[in-house]
């Protein structure tokens, strides 16, 4: 399985790879965009099976980029992993079509919880 | 819900503690020095309109940037810690708009050295909460601009 980070922060990015190892996943590849543009360019490169996006980042949001790809017809597998938490940003990214929404600060078993009904 | 200084302070050792596992104790000792910081900034406006400051002496913010690429600080450079601190009050603040109700929009994070100028000013009348990062000062501001008068 092939995962496109995609976040702002380097350091945060690094984090969610982390965490993604402290799962239960096995067999896992990660790759990483600097924000949502440049997400749909390494999308179209190299086809991820799964993106897990921020949400706040400059050139283009989270929620742009999901808006995008499923104007585009890309039903690629795709979760929030952002800081935001409110129930209007909950509400818009599952109206946009992500599969979940997990807040930062997370912990694996955070990560766990949501992407365990995706890998069933 | 208008937040407190518990709240804050919960919020705060949420992130640092709850997910990069450093040690926080809150202290009354709200100082640090400013003169060689790095201050990373966030607005909430809409519904909420408030700037959160999260404040980190040299030798905290190398703490938290050690911790979260997990690396000795002397490889870090300028632009990993500034990345390190401004995560940090993207979460803080992330986590206060999530708790006030009203729609509201979160900014991206504005991160530089302080400069020994308070970003603030001398007449700053927010919430301010101190804990000692590993031992070193962490100072968090929250100035909620919808509570001044006129």
């Amino acid at each position: 399985m092939k995962i496109l980070v995609v976040d702002d922060s380097k350091a945060m990015r690094m984090i969610v790879i982390r965490t993604l190892k402290q799962t239960g996943l096995a067999n896992f590849q990660t790759i990483e965009a600097n924000n949502g543009a440049e997400a749909l360019t390494v999308i179209a490169d190299q086809k991820p099976d799964l993106v897990l996006s921020d949400w706040n980042m400059p050139e283009m949001k989270g929620i742009e980029l999901l808006k995008k790809l499923r104007e585009a017809g890309n039903t690629i597998r795709f979760g929030f992993i952002t800081s935001e938490s409110s129930p209007e940003v909950r509400k818009e990214a599952e109206d946009a079509g992500a599969a979940f929404l997990v807040t930062k600060p997370f912990t694996s078993n955070s990560f766990e919880a949501a992407l365990s009904p995706l890998l069933a | 819900m208008s937040i407190d200084a518990q709240t804050l302070q919960q919020v705060v050792n949420d992130v640092c503690s709850g997910m990069l596992g450093l040690d926080m104790v809150p202290t009354d000792q709200a100082c640090c020095d400013e003169t060689d910081a790095v201050s990373a900034v966030i607005r909430i406006s809409g519904g909420w309109d408030s700037l959160v400051q999260v404040l980190a002496p040299r030798t905290t913010a190398k703490i938290i940037a050690s911790t979260m690429f997990a690396t000795e600080e002397a490889a870090l450079s300028e632009e990993e810690i500034r990345d390190a601190v401004g995560e940090i009050v993207n979460m803080v603040g992330g986590n206060l708009k999530g708790i006030v109700e009203g729609e509201s929009s979160l900014s991206l994070p504005c991160v530089g050295n302080t400069g020994g100028e308070p970003p603030f000013g001398a007449d700053f009348v927010g919430i301010t909460v101190a804990h000692n990062c590993q031992g070193d000062p962490l100072i968090v501001r929250l100035l909620d601009k919808s509570a001044i008068p006129g």
